[in-house]
């Protein structure tokens, strides 16, 4: 696995592999002011598995309000503009998007600047466009328009694309981890794992769906998981007797 | 706060808990000896319910598992990384080496990708093949008992393929390959390129009674609660600790350096104790690094009372000869893949199949080979999932961007069928590849820190040029098309800085000639004969396999050696 990326890179697609990217450093971002009394930070799920310094630095961010509440409600209309609810899911601000994104504003300062100014964009253009500063008031098919505006990014992948854009680019990216991170998100995608269970092989229907079969050879070495309790026994030439 | 201050003197005093520290510690504790580890992380065990990430969702994580505080992630178990706070290291102007390291009991063996592979005959005299690097001063045959006994204490599955160079093992049988496995084989083998089950130390069958069974959750970097995987706390100091051994745990303790009597024999173990800030003395008839190659170079080359260069340094080898192994890799898009049925295929963490080293590099523009891991599959989602959406848009003809119903149904589509595949390999030990203490830092312990001069040379670039042809002929037999940009000359073909692979050897290395090697080939000291290194310091040459099982092989015949030589008062 690579061990750590650029965001340029991540941006171009290391996240579908799951591998994750690397901040440039562990400095805590600028908007945090210093150490806080341990009593005012927010206590928060997952926290014992952190190690202090850890702790003290999440619980840092936890405590750090970035968004106002125009611009949290802002992304959460634009979420479900994203990832809408449909037959297979709620809306993506429902699962908690905006409260993730805000959460990484503050872990990755990097977001701050175009997640901020794309916001404030967003105003200027709904008034611009249509008379109203806030986005969220506006109609649907106004809303729509400025989307398709923003939301494709040009033939050319080389291009660098203008602030608008990557603003929007990178808020999809966001928005379709957050939901499909979330409970509801990967209830939706059908991952099947994180649960003890007994990988005996792909199903026989998929095998055949792909045209691929296991080699006869290679499948009578594999585990046969009615051993697995066997306390394994070797003779004296690497044969496993058991 | 109460601190634990050494009192006695102990049989061993042993730096670090990681593959070599763990396994010396076990070794020479059940041979009765009194045993002290320094560790400079806190304790862990894999089994404590209020540590474990193991089982935790994404959502569990306000950063739903990114990688901005842990290099791996919210859920790895390592504590540290490349970069940590308070412990820096610097690189000379154009170089730039990566330091992993895990502060915890157990070291970086909690988190590893448990790829568990013998370095084969030919791998411990290079030299005389190609006329690069040195050899070792011991064969294939002098550690193949090791090996074995490794293999069935630890557990590794695996398969007994009688290849030259990959030796056999004491393997239990391995899990079957998953989907996009399949579609590795076939496609590999298309380009004439060898697949086989990987070897890797997760137990899919039991081994005693004290180890948990693989229940495949695929989440091994978290480190197993069952240990049904291998980590150093787990499977060497606490069973150890269990059959009686005495050994005293001394954590949050960094070591700085060794103490001698100025004749040539170590005395102790001089740390900083983290709760206090307070530098201890801990006293060992032997001492033994197992610190990590770096960090034991770094310790002995801070042990100099005479500025003399560093401890047992005459040769002046100690920090030289660092080596990382190579990596470099490519992505790509299964089309045939979107749609997939649903069911669970985390298996074990990692791989299930893999190609050992297939070429003959008298025949090839660069010396040493590599191997290389696939991977792929409908993982847990966690952070970045929907990052390369548009990328893969491009590759099916769908304009980039969108949002709406059509982009979630799309990422419904997407799922399960990105690929990837990494090759890793053998890079030459350079003389001018080293490290040293950087007169000009210290990290918050006062220790003075190391400064690395490490830089690639074009054997390895056209290793990785290499990988990088191979690797794209592949992915296309494999009906993928290519999501990563293939290397180039102009970013040495993708070739990751090193110590990003890590897998650090070489600072301390063994041989039979003093003026050339730091330690003999059993790990001692030339100069300190109560000295000894059980960590990869002491390789002279890595191979193009990961190297933990070798360094618990040495350790355990080091380990041999210091209590027969305990018993013969050789040592006193």
């Amino acid at each position: 696995m690579d061990r750590r990326e650029s965001l340029k890179n991540l941006l171009i697609g290391a996240a579908a592999t799951g591998a994750l990217f690397k901040a440039t450093g562990c400095e805590d971002p600028a908007v945090i002011s210093g150490d806080q009394p341990d009593t005012a930070l927010k206590s928060y799920a997952f926290e014992g598995t952190r190690t202090d310094w850890e702790k003290q630095r999440d619980a840092r961010m936890h405590a750090v309000d970035f968004f106002n509440d125009g611009e949290r409600k802002t992304l959460d209309v634009l979420a479900d503009l994203i990832l809408p609810e449909d037959e297979g899911g709620p809306a993506a601000s429902t699962t908690g998007t905006t409260e993730f994104i805000e959460f990484m504003a503050n872990d990755y300062p990097a977001f701050q600047l175009p997640l901020r100014g794309g916001l404030s964009w967003l105003s200027g253009e709904s008034l611009d466009r249509f008379g109203n500063n806030d986005f969220t008031q506006l109609t649907a098919p106004q809303q729509t328009a400025i989307l398709d505006d923003i939301a494709y990014l040009p033939d050319d992948k080389e291009e660098i694309l203008s602030a608008p854009v990557a603003f929007f680019d990178l808020l999809r990216k966001l928005v379709q981890t957050g939901y499909f991170t979330s409970k509801e998100g990967i209830k939706d995608l059908g991952y099947q794992g994180n649960q003890p269970n007994l990988w005996d092989g792909v199903p026989e229907e998929v095998l055949a769906k792909h045209d691929v079969d296991y080699d006869p050879e290679w499948l009578a070495k594999c585990i046969d998981h009615e051993t697995r309790d066997e306390v394994a026994r070797w003779d004296d030439n690497m044969n496993l007797l058991n | 706060m109460q601190i634990k201050k050494p009192t006695k003197e102990y049989d061993a005093v042993i730096v670090g808990s990681g593959a070599g520290g763990g396994m010396t510690a076990k070794i020479l504790a059940e041979s009765g000896l009194s045993v002290a580890i320094v560790e400079a992380g806190p304790f862990f065990d894999p089994a404590d319910p209020a540590t474990k990430t193991q089982m935790r969702w994404s959502h569990e994580s306000p950063r739903r598992g990114a990688a901005t505080v842990r290099p791996f992630g919210d859920f790895d178990t390592a504590y540290g990384g490349w970069e940590i706070e308070g412990e820096p290291y610097t690189n000379e102007e154009g170089s730039e080496f990566s330091w992993f390291r895990s502060r915890m009991l157990g070291g970086r063996t909690n988190h590893w990708g448990r790829i568990s592979l013998r370095f084969g005959p030919d791998d411990f005299h290079r030299k005389d093949i190609d006329g690069l690097g040195a050899n070792w001063p011991i064969t294939y045959e002098d550690v193949s008992p090791y090996y074995d006994k490794v293999d069935k204490l630890i557990g590794v599955f695996g398969t007994n393929e009688g290849l030259p160079n990959d030796p056999d093992g004491y393997f239990l049988p391995p899990p079957k390959p998953r989907l996009h496995e399949l579609y590795s084989i076939k496609g590999a083998r298309a380009s004439g390129v060898p697949v086989y089950p990987s070897r890797m130390s997760m137990l899919t069958k039991r081994i005693n009674e004290d180890r948990g069974v693989c229940f495949y959750c695929g989440q091994c970097s978290r480190s197993c609660a069952v240990y049904a995987d291998f980590s150093a706390g787990s499977c060497l100091i606490f069973p150890a600790q269990k059959n009686g051994g005495q050994i005293d745990l001394f954590v949050n303790c960094m070591a700085k350096s060794v103490e001698t009597d100025g004749q040539g024999k170590a005395t102790a173990v001089s740390y900083v104790n983290k709760e206090d800030r307070r530098e201890y003395q801990i006293r060992g008839k032997v001492i033994v690094l197992a610190a990590s190659a770096c960090s034991t170079a770094r310790i002995l080359l801070n042990s100099n009372e005479k500025d003399s260069g560093g401890l047992g340094n005459s040769s002046g080898v100690i920090g030289r000869y660092v080596h990382d192994s190579t990596g470099a890799g490519m992505m790509g898009f299964i089309p045939a893949l979107m749609d997939r049925d649903k069911y669970n295929e985390d298996g074990v963490g990692g791989l299930h199949v893999y190609s050992p080293w297939w070429g003959d590099n008298k025949k090839l523009d660069f010396p040493r080979g590599y191997h290389i891991e696939y991977w792929g599959g409908m993982g847990m989602p966690s952070y970045g999932f929907g990052f390369g959406h548009t990328a893969i848009q491009r590759e099916l003809g769908i304009r980039p961007g969108g949002y709406g119903k059509k982009l979630k149904d799309e990422a419904r589509r997407m799922y399960g069928a990105v690929v990837g595949m990494a090759g890793r390999g053998e890079s030459v030990a350079m003389y001018d590849n080293y490290c040293e203490i950087d007169p000009h830092q210290v990290d918050e312990w006062g220790i003075p820190v190391l400064r690395f001069n490490y830089t690639w040379s074009d054997y390895e670039r056209r290793q990785a040029s290499h990988m990088q042809d191979t690797f794209e002929e592949i992915l296309t037999n494999m009906g993928a098309t290519i999501l990563s940009k293939k290397g180039t000359a102009e970013n040495d073909y993708g070739l990751l800085a090193p110590g990003k692979i890590i897998h650090e050897v070489g600072t301390v290395r063994m041989g039979d000639d003093p003026k050339t090697s730091a330690t003999n080939s059993f790990g001692r000291m030339h100069e300190v004969k109560n000295l000894y290194v059980t960590d990869a310091g002491t390789f002279p040459a890595q191979a193009d396999k990961n190297p933990t099982w070798t360094i618990m092989a040495l350790a355990w015949r080091t380990s041999d050696h210091i209590v027969s030589e305990l018993k013969k008062m050789n040592i006193r």
